[in-house]
């Protein structure tokens, strides 16, 4: 039995939101597929990445930044070398900031980023929260929003779920956006957590994987039960379409 | 708070408004905490006064969870003592819904007839609240990851706590169980600090703690150590033995779980705080046989007139450590299950950092949030019978079926779909069950 290795970055303190519930997403559809998932991490500390045909990123809370870009910038080189032999990259939230340029603190203070996505990300008090649909090449993208934060994509970031309902974090043109993409690198805000809710693009991650472990993914096929409760989420989400207090949470 | 304070005169006319309001709105069936906003509108001294008129203090209980089962448990241990408590509803632990349950046990001038007031405060709201009322104990029972999209950071809601347990005056109570809370700089403190916890061998047995946080700004992530004044040192089912300044106090617990059994060590320690020379352990444990499981906090319903008809036990879940801690509190997997969530909890993505494996299965999930549930319990490989969002038609479901090896079957609610469940069922609303 063939298989794809994926490497999730900094679990133990990138781990909001239910990001594990994205590896979770991955390894089910992998294994229904036929594919064996090598599932490893790597923590503050550890030694060499490895090779990896998908890296996963989650976010994480504001005091770990820090932290977590210390290490990061440590193995930069292996990320970048990674990035460039084609391992597709799923980045969440502060996950997807490391990897950035930038990042400004709301103290002001510009934390250089590991410069891999051509984005910066500045934090603010102004928090944006709620349910979102979006539009995306995979498809309808739907999830939970939660930040307080606003991305600038640089030269060869292409807009990756632009709002249909909801509120973004980056904008294109006049149009917001929940994510971006630059080559095979998504970097999403969007909780759920997003892929047991959006199977499209578990597919399109796992099919990329599969490229760069030159196996085959034979999806993207139906799986039951699972779809169909992706499905029945998608109805309630275009319920809170129709309802208007539901797109945004006061607090 | 002024000399001057106190009831009287002066706010009958802001009390008489705001029971006229709750007169009202309670005609309609709607409880709100529109009272209370008029009457601390017309009077901004209210609230202070309403508060400093306890002659045995004023007790805060703080945490991501159990604030409800604890205040519970202190109010009874206290007033197994003889103590006079006004205590506060759960759904009313900000500023206004505290004044307004204020309002409606006070005389037109504003007297409410008991000597300590023991509440549940929201940690939102706990340090301005601590600020202007100088509570006399402040109870932080725990920080986990709960609320993002509320409450932002744990960290945040961690200093929200410890802010508040600066302004305590006689006792500050917290667990040394806790990654923050038993980082608490006892230096820095007014009053002196009690640390409550689980005895590490009872801990062990359970697979996943205590669930706490961890501390991601600290190197160390974990709680670091101190001697427990209250020590949960044995446990077994609903019964529990908790040392206390020394001395074993046995206790049967409302409801069985290692969470239920760390708030009893830190309401045993409060009420110790509380009464000083006063507590006697022996009224303290009828303090617990007095208590009733908190409305949906284990509480049993049955779902037929009949007696010995199918029942259900409601545990409240809101984040991932509440699940997890009652899943871990089940000795075995329940004959039927059921699991209700619904929009009270904007944002589950919480539902994949609980281990939901010890369940072999789920017979329904309902509430608007149903599928959300579903796909979690498909992606743990638990098989789900039935999505039924609709609640009435899961209660049939769940009525239909013949629990016979258990006692009863397990409900996994959030807030309010245990509302709305209870009042499916024909229950009563809290307010009334206020006693």
């Amino acid at each position: 039995m063939s298989g794809i290795r994926i490497t999730r970055l900094y679990p133990a303190d990138l781990d909001f939101g239910g990001d594990r519930g994205n590896v979770e997403a991955l390894q089910l559809r992998a294994r229904r597929a036929g594919l064996e998932v090598d599932l490893s991490a790597h923590a503050i500390g550890d030694g060499e990445i490895g090779a990896a045909d998908l890296l996963v990123l989650g976010t994480g809370p504001a005091s770990v930044l820090e932290r977590v870009l210390d290490d990061a910038r440590a193995h930069r080189d292996e990320l970048a070398a990674l990035i460039d032999g084609g391992t597709p990259v799923l980045a969440i939230g502060a996950g997807a900031e490391i990897l950035s340029e930038s990042v400004t603190t709301l103290d002001g203070i510009v934390h250089p980023g590991l410069g891999l996505l051509p984005m910066t990300a500045v934090r603010n008090r102004e928090r944006r929260i709620g349910y979102v649909i979006a539009d995306s090449p995979v498809g309808e993208l739907i999830g939970f929003e939660d930040h307080a934060a606003r991305w600038t994509a640089g030269a060869g970031a292409t807009a990756f779920g632009t709002v249909r309902v909801g509120q973004g974090i980056v904008r294109f043109g006049q149009a917001w956006s929940v994510g971006l993409r630059t080559g095979d690198l998504f970097a999403l805000q969007l909780q759920g957590p997003l892929l047991p809710l959006n199977p499209a693009m578990t597919d399109q991650l796992l099919s990329l994987a599969a490229t760069h472990a030159g196996v085959e993914y034979s999806g993207p096929h139906r799986h039951e039960l699972v779809d169909d409760y992706a499905a029945g989420v998608r109805r309630q989400f275009q319920e809170y379409a129709k309802g208007k207090e539901l797109h945004y949470i006061n607090v | 708070m002024s000399e001057a304070a106190g009831p009287g005169a002066r706010y009958i006319v802001p009390v008489l408004t705001g029971k006229l309001a709750r007169g009202v709105l309670r005609l309609r069936k709607r409880g709100t905490s529109f009272p209370g906003v008029l009457a601390n509108r017309m009077s901004p001294t209210l609230l202070t006064t309403l508060i400093g008129q306890f002659r045995d203090g004023l007790v805060f209980v703080l945490g991501s969870n159990g604030k409800t089962t604890t205040t519970h448990m202190i109010t009874e241990i206290v007033r197994a003592h003889g103590v006079r408590v006004f205590t506060n509803p759960s759904g009313a632990n900000m500023p206004q819904g505290l004044t307004s349950s204020l309002l409606a046990l006070s005389s037109p001038t504003g007297r409410v007839k008991a000597d300590i007031a023991i509440l549940e405060v929201d940690e939102g709201y706990s340090a301005k609240l601590a600020e202007r009322l100088s509570p006399s104990v402040v109870v932080a029972l725990n920080i986990v990851v709960d609320q993002l999209y509320r409450l932002f950071e744990t960290e945040r809601v961690a200093d929200m706590l410890l802010d508040t347990a600066k302004w305590a005056t006689d006792a500050v109570v917290v667990s040394r169980d806790d990654s923050y809370l038993s980082k608490i700089d006892v230096e820095a403190q007014k009053a002196p600090v009690s640390f409550f916890g689980i005895a590490p061998d009872v801990l062990a047995r359970h697979p996943h703690g205590v669930m706490t946080a961890p501390d991601l700004r600290d190197e160390r992530r974990g709680a670091v150590a101190h001697d427990a004044a209250a020590e949960v040192v044995s446990l077994s089912g609903r019964s529990a033995t908790i040392r206390v300044d020394g001395r074993d106090v046995a206790i049967t617990l409302p409801v069985q779980g290692v969470h239920f059994a760390a708030d009893a060590a830190a309401a045993l320690l409060s009420a110790a705080r509380i009464l000083g020379d006063r507590f006697d352990p022996a009224l303290a444990a009828q303090g617990f046989d007095a208590l009733k499981p908190t409305w949906g906090r284990g509480e049993v319903v049955p779902l037929t007139d009949d007696p010995a008809g199918e029942r259900a036990q409601f545990l409240m879940f809101k984040n991932a450590p509440s699940l997890q801690l009652n899943i871990d509190s089940l000795d075995h997997a329940p004959e039927h299950v059921m699991l209700a969530i619904d929009d009270g909890l904007p944002d589950v993505s919480f539902l994949y950092d609980a281990d939901v494996t010890a369940l072999d299965h789920v017979d329904v999930v309902t509430g608007n949030k149903a599928h959300l549930a579903a796909l979690r319990f498909a992606h743990a490989g638990v098989p789900v019978g039935a999505v039924e969002p609709d609640m009435m038609k899961a209660i049939e479901i769940m009525r239909s079926k013949k629990t016979e090896k258990d006692d009863h079957q397990v409900w996994f609610v959030n807030y309010e779909q245990m509302m709305y469940l209870r009042h499916g069922l024909g229950r009563g609303d809290q307010e009334e069950e206020l006693r």
